[in-house]
């Protein structure tokens, strides 16, 4: 028998073992922040997947130090590629004639702050939607400082190491963050308390 | 959140746990006597707490684990063949029950050790998730059966049937190779509307249990055995579409 369909880069038992242990927990985690990240959950689920193979494939290098650092740095990774891949892709189509087939491909539609996400569409209604719509609506630097320090509860030096920037920058950026959806915040409350008299 | 701007960096670093024991007090010193720096921190406070209410943290679906955890399943090494030597043992034990039934179909049951089904199961669940992903679907892909049969020649060393059913609603979309059980099988690949459908086949006269009542992620699974190979198709189409598509499938096979 031949062995092409042979997976690559093969795991021991106790590495695999060991892969689950670590690195699994940090699943929705990974979800998380790919999904604050791109907005959409079929592409959050791809990016993960993604990083979980390429995860796999680097694990055995992979000698101790924090694992959920270390795969949230792959997922964050792996969502710049796939933004860098739509921007491609739109630029692509901007050459193309306007009623090229592409226009139907619903994937160049690159998540965009100022266009309204699906969770605009709850804002008003639940509060974990509102809050979704806002987080989302900040520039992805942002976005990204937040929801590592507040939902994934990450140190100062975790998120500069995930994110690749210097802990200033994960300073100042975190405060910029917080500066604006608590204002966003408050005009929300105060419509509330306007709608509720 | 409009504390005093030279405290502001302090402040925010109080709140995120970031500080010294000799710091955090000075921060709490200048709060205790600043009532726009207590304010500022009431503020990023309550904004916490939102952000971490429930709900907000988003959690991965079910679908995307069963998909993690064949992705850390298909990059383990399996392990050698002759740790399992219940399964050679049942082979060699019905291989000359086999050429008997080999001239017939045969839908066997309950031979095999359940756990054995089970984990058997996994990979072709696990094989079928792996092929729904782009790219991983085929690696010939074409509608012709007759661009499919001979590209597994030399691949694989044995002949899959490829016999496409696109008159009866299920084309033959392509062929594959695949790693289910600690072997190279062959993958056929059909579409049913907008599901896929797998077809793994490989040479192999030991009887295996039916399928489990409730086989892995929601999927069904069908598995006949006729002429020297074994047969199990996986999808998510309903288990009736699943069964006329084994018997279309069987009417069309040379015997």
């Amino acid at each position: 028998m031949t062995g092409p369909a042979a997976p690559p880069a093969a795991l021991t038992a106790d590495e695999a073992q060991r892969f689950r242990a670590l690195v699994m927990p940090h699943a929705d985690a990974a979800y998380n922040l790919a999904l604050r990240l791109c907005r959409r959950t079929d592409v959050a689920e791809d990016i993960v997947h993604d990083a979980w193979v390429r995860a796999l494939a680097g694990f055995v290098s992979f000698r101790g130090g924090d694992a959920k650092s270390w795969i949230l740095t792959i997922v964050r990774n792996r969502f710049y590629d796939w933004a860098r891949e739509q921007r491609l892709k739109g630029m692509a189509r901007l050459t193309r004639p306007a009623n090229d087939s592409d226009d139907a491909d619903p994937d160049w539609d690159v998540a965009d702050v100022d266009q309204p996400t699906p969770e605009d569409q709850m804002v008003g209604k639940t509060e974990v939607g509102a809050l979704h719509a806002l987080i989302d609506r900040l520039p992805p630097r942002l976005r990204e400082v937040i929801v590592l320090r507040e939902l994934e509860e990450l140190s100062y030096r975790e998120i500069a190491q995930v994110t690749e920037s210097p802990i200033g920058s994960v300073m100042s950026r975190l405060s910029r963050a917080r500066e604006a959806l608590a204002r966003a915040w408050r005009e929300r409350e105060a419509q509330m308390a306007g709608v509720r008299p | 959140m409009n504390g005093c701007p030279e405290w502001a960096d302090r402040l925010q670093a109080l709140v995120d746990g970031e500080l010294d024991a000799s710091h955090a007090m000075e921060v709490e010193a200048h709060i205790a006597g600043c009532g726009a720096c207590a304010e500022a921190r009431t503020a990023l406070l309550d904004l916490r707490a939102a952000l971490r209410s429930e709900g907000v943290r988003a959690v991965a679906p079910r679908r995307l684990m069963a998909r993690l955890d064949a992705a850390v399943h298909a990059s383990t090494e399996r392990p050698a063949r002759r740790v399992f030597p219940v399964r050679e043992r049942a082979a060699w034990s019905v291989a000359g029950a086999g050429l008997a039934i080999a001239a017939c179909a045969v839908l066997a049951i309950g031979v095999a050790p359940s756990w054995q089904t089970a984990s058997l199961e996994r990979d072709l669940v696990a094989g079928h998730i792996r092929s729904e992903m782009a790219q991983h679907l085929t690696d010939v892909q074409t509608s012709d059966q007759h661009v499919v049969k001979p590209w597994f020649d030399g691949k694989v060393d044995f002949a899959p049937p490829v016999i496409d059913l696109a008159d009866q609603g299920f084309p033959i979309v392509g062929g594959r190779l695949d790693y289910i059980d600690q072997r190279t099988v062959a993958a056929l690949v059909y579409r049913r509307g907008r599901h896929i459908i797998n077809l793994f086949v490989w040479p192999d006269r030991a009887p295996i249990g039916p399928p489990e009542a409730h086989p892995p992620g929601g999927y069904t699974l069908v598995h006949w055995a006729r002429g020297g190979m074994t047969f199990w198709a996986v999808s998510d189409v309903n288990e009736a579409d699943l069964r006329a598509f084994q018997r279309l499938l069987e009417a069309r096979m040379p015997s």
